[in-house]
């Protein structure tokens, strides 16, 4: 799944656009960049965004991978994302 | 290159160095940032920005009036401008982010959240259980 700060209202659009075979979730209120530690304070041109981050869950809710970037136009390659999804049972 | 092309360029260098520098810089954002390797190290935008100078610094060498020299140095100037900033997104904007906290470095499971779906739906983080997860935080744009 992506979170992104935008409402539905904004990201209706781009799941329609692109046709994700995955939810975007909107977390207005930056709960989710609280509860992840990933709220950037004054990052976006409205307020707190998300920095940059990656968490690879397993099946029993526990966190296993995770990229925390330190430089937003590096990100983490999809195969290699892909290949830690591989290793959980 | 022969002393004719030299004076070619010579000619036109300064005309040709801006246009180019502002290709070199925009072409990363429209098309080269679709290309991981080059998103990560936009070294072909580095060779055109760089060239870009090298054109106008040519373009310095041979003015024929006050006016001319004017315009050469102004090229110069704005080409090599858009070389920096370029390099300062590269190397440094593109850096300024806030440290990770504690909390993304140590989550251990992920939080019992509820958030909204595009359709507008309440969805229950708890209730991806059983399943692989990847969450993604982006920035937006790309």
């Amino acid at each position: 799944m992506a979170i992104s700060v935008d409402s539905p209202e904004q990201t209706r659009p781009i799941v329609a656009a692109h046709g994700f075979g995955f939810p975007l979730l909107s977390d207005p209120h930056g709960r989710a960049l609280d509860a992840f530690g990933v709220r950037h304070v004054g990052g976006g041109m409205d307020g707190d965004i998300a920095r940059p981050a990656v968490f690879v869950v397993d099946r029993e809710g526990r966190v296993v991978w995770r990229e925390l970037t330190d430089n937003w136009r590096v990100r983490v390659r999809p195969d290699q994302i892909l290949r830690v999804v591989d290793q959980i049972p | 290159m022969s002393p004719g092309s030299a004076g070619r360029l010579e000619r036109v260098g300064s005309l040709i160095g801006p246009p180019l520098a502002v290709f070199g810089a925009l072409s990363y954002f429209v098309f080269f940032v679709r290309f991981p390797t080059l998103r990560d190290l936009p070294w072909i935008n580095f060779l055109i920005l760089i060239g870009a100078v090298a054109l106008t610094t040519l373009g310095l060498r041979r003015r024929p009036s006050r006016l001319a020299r004017v315009g050469a140095i102004a090229s110069a100037v704005v080409t090599s401008t858009i070389l920096l900033l370029f390099t300062a997104y590269v190397f440094w904007i593109s850096f300024l982010l806030p440290p990770p906290t504690s909390t993304a470095r140590s989550l251990d499971r992920i939080p019992d959240l509820t958030l909204v779906s595009a359709e507008g739906e309440a969805v229950e983080l708890g209730s991806f259980r059983g399943r692989k997860l990847v969450i993604v935080f982006y920035r937006g744009f790309w």
